[in-house]
């Protein structure tokens, strides 16, 4: 589980977040919504270890701050938004990167096999050779997740469960493979895993998430089922934007077009 | 034709048992390094049987024979041998390897090709702690000097080059993002303020001092001694050792800092031993030999192109390529216009050049984003 309360983030002297306070369960996939600017980024980069800030944050009962990056690696995985190379690396040695520090050891064999179901679940089977550097961005950011697949391995380790902490995973993707990895996501979930993600697309968000949180400036406006937060009224106020949210007739699950918002 | 070649050449791998998997690169960059051993044997060889004085092949097998049998060998041949030639290579190989290793360590940690010690003004900032120790070590450092004996020089350099490597670090990195313009003009600046207190140190010497600054300055390796070799020795083998303690964090570093904290690498405490470590090689390398210019460019370079960017296999190969070329641009020098000497810049960048502007025109889209 992770809990946090009373979390603050400070950048350059600037207050970004003011206390939030959370929980986030395994086998669950929670994400995190809002307009650009509201701390979405700067949340996860406090959960993940890279920046320091004040009140509580906990992953698995253990606090985040007592952690070092090494033990953090073992029990959580991290998708950065954006993720250039500095060099010519190939598909297959991007993804071997995220196996340098694994929970369980492995051979040659083993990882390689890990690389090549990684790159599956992604949908880039067939890419190992290919340099990471000529691939388009969409392709970027699949290897990358197959990256931290890798790392991360299992949905449940010696510890409990693992954690994925996805920033925007589908933003550079076409409908079929962001379709694709959030499916990635929900079965990681289902295994027993955590899932936190911010996402953009809110009609993407209702489908999948199972615990939606809406931030504006710095500060969780609510939290719930996909259901129950995304209003017209919360969609409205937290985007200040005039949006009307409407049913799918099936199951209910809420859905936004840009076509409804009045000027 | 050669790349082609090298890039086939996987199976003839004979010695390499270890499976061949898709998209891995290790088994071409393990036949690359034993390819590279066997040149630098080549080069040490060579190093040590040609030059000026007609000490030749033969006369370094007697040498070599004599070792090992009653055989006698001339006074002199031994004195060229030993005395000339033995410390002139061991320098070339130190230093070849140390600049080599530190460009590809600076590429690494900066995220950016273009980082050399050279460039970016590190090997400024050793220049000018060795200057200062040349020209005030007898007056203003006295007590420094006692204390340090044979260490003075490249104990000075690797501080000016500390200093400055710590300083371009912090200008120009942000929140874990290396800004390249920041790191260059940076790098522009604090070596035209490292040249002007040269000057101004240069201004205040003495004839004598005047004298070791211009021969140190040239950038030669042609003030060879074994002391020179024992004052730097230690220092860089402890620097190579160092080296594949990095080489998972600069894999890792490659994805971006973040990313290297997100899988296990303790970023901070990496950073500062691949700094350390880098101003440590350059300021010994340039405390006895004033700098050499595109070894750090050319090897790290040339070897990603050929075996890729792993840097588990790329430092190592960096160091036997840099100190091969170092040695073979030292045997061109001081042959080709003997008995003088050319300084061995012009070698390096007269053979270096043309071959690295070949090699990125014949394999554009290499070098990286």
């Amino acid at each position: 589980m992770i809990e946090v309360s009373d979390l603050s983030v400070k950048l350059s002297g600037k207050p970004i977040i003011n206390n939030i306070s959370l929980k986030a369960y395994p086998g669950r996939i929670s994400a995190i919504v809002g307009p650009n600017g509201s701390g979405k980024t700067t949340l996860m980069r406090a959960l993940t270890g890279e920046l320091t800030y004040t009140g509580k944050a906990q992953l698995c009962g253990r606090d985040i701050k007592s952690l070092s990056s090494g033990e953090q690696s073992k029990m959580r995985g991290v998708l950065p938004q954006i993720a250039t190379m500095a060099f010519p690396f190939t598909v297959s040695e991007v993804v071997s990167l995220g196996q340098a520090n694994l929970e369980t050891a492995q051979n040659a064999e083993q990882k390689n096999q890990a690389i090549s179901d990684a790159l599956l679940r992604v949908g880039l089977q067939g890419f190992r050779r290919r340099l990471y550097t000529e691939l388009s961005g969409g392709e970027k950011q699949r290897v990358q997740l197959a990256r931290v697949l890798c790392q991360v391995g299992n949905a449940t380790g010696k510890n409990g469960p693992k954690w994925l902490f996805l920033d925007e995973p589908v933003s550079s993707l076409d409908i079929r493979h962001q379709l694709q990895i959030m499916n990635v996501s929900r079965e990681f979930a289902k295994a027993g895993g955590g899932v936190i993600a911010v996402l953009h697309d809110l009609n993407l968000t209702a489908m999948f998430a199972d615990l939606v949180f809406m931030m504006n400036a710095g500060a969780i406006g609510d939290f719930g089922a996909p259901g129950e937060v995304f209003t017209s009224n919360n969609v409205t106020k937290i985007f200040d934007c005039s949006l009307k949210v409407n049913k799918i007739p099936d199951d209910n699950t809420p859905f936004v077009l840009p076509h409804s918002a009045s000027h | 034709m050669f790349l082609s070649m090298l890039m086939n050449k996987r199976a003839l791998i004979g010695w390499n048992k270890k499976p061949v998997f898709e998209g891995d690169r290790s088994s071409l960059a393990r036949w690359v390094i034993s390819v590279l051993t066997i040149l630098l044997l080549i080069a040490m060889v060579a190093s040590l049987s040609i030059g000026p004085a007609g000490v030749t092949f033969v006369d370094f097998i007697s040498y070599m024979k004599a070792i090992f049998t009653e055989n006698e060998v001339s006074d002199r041949n031994r004195l060229i041998i030993e005395t000339i030639r033995m410390p002139r290579l061991i320098m070339g190989i130190l230093i070849g390897a140390a600049l080599a290793v530190c460009g590809a360590v600076m590429q690494g940690l900066f995220r950016n090709p273009l980082a050399d010690p050279g460039i970016v003004g590190v090997s400024s900032g050793a220049g000018l702690g060795a200057v200062s120790m040349i020209v005030l070590g007898g007056t203003l450092f006295a007590p420094l000097t006692d204390i340090l004996g044979v260490f003075t020089l490249p104990v000075a350099a690797f501080l000016g080059a500390l200093i400055v490597t710590l300083v371009l670090y912090r200008l120009s990195t942000s929140n874990g993002e290396t800004s390249i313009a920041m790191l260059l003009l940076g790098g522009i600046a604090i070596a035209a303020l490292a040249a002007a207190l040269t000057g101004i140190l240069i201004y205040l010497a003495d004839d004598q001092q005047l004298r070791d600054l211009t021969f140190w300055g040239l950038g030669s390796l042609a003030g060879a001694t074994w002391i020179k070799s024992i004052s730097i020795g230690p220092i860089i083998i402890l620097c190579l050792i160092c080296t594949p303690f990095l080489a998972k964090g600069l894999n890792a570093l490659a994805l971006g800092e973040a990313a290297a904290h997100h899988v296990g690498i303790p970023i901070q405490k990496f950073k500062t031993m691949a700094i350390v470590m880098v101003a440590a090689a350059t300021g010994a390398a340039v405390a006895v030999s004033g700098g050499i210019g595109f070894v750090g460019i050319i090897a790290p370079h040339t070897l990603r192109l050929l075996m890729g960017p792993d840097n588990k296999y790329l430092l190592p190969a960096s160091a036997l390529l840099g100190a091969t070329f170092l040695t073979i641009c030292d045997v061109i020098c001081r042959t080709i216009a003997a008995p003088s000497e050319l300084p061995i810049g012009i070698i390096t960048a007269l053979i270096g050049a043309p071959f690295f502007l070949w090699i990125l025109m014949s394999r554009r889209g290499f070098v990286g984003e």
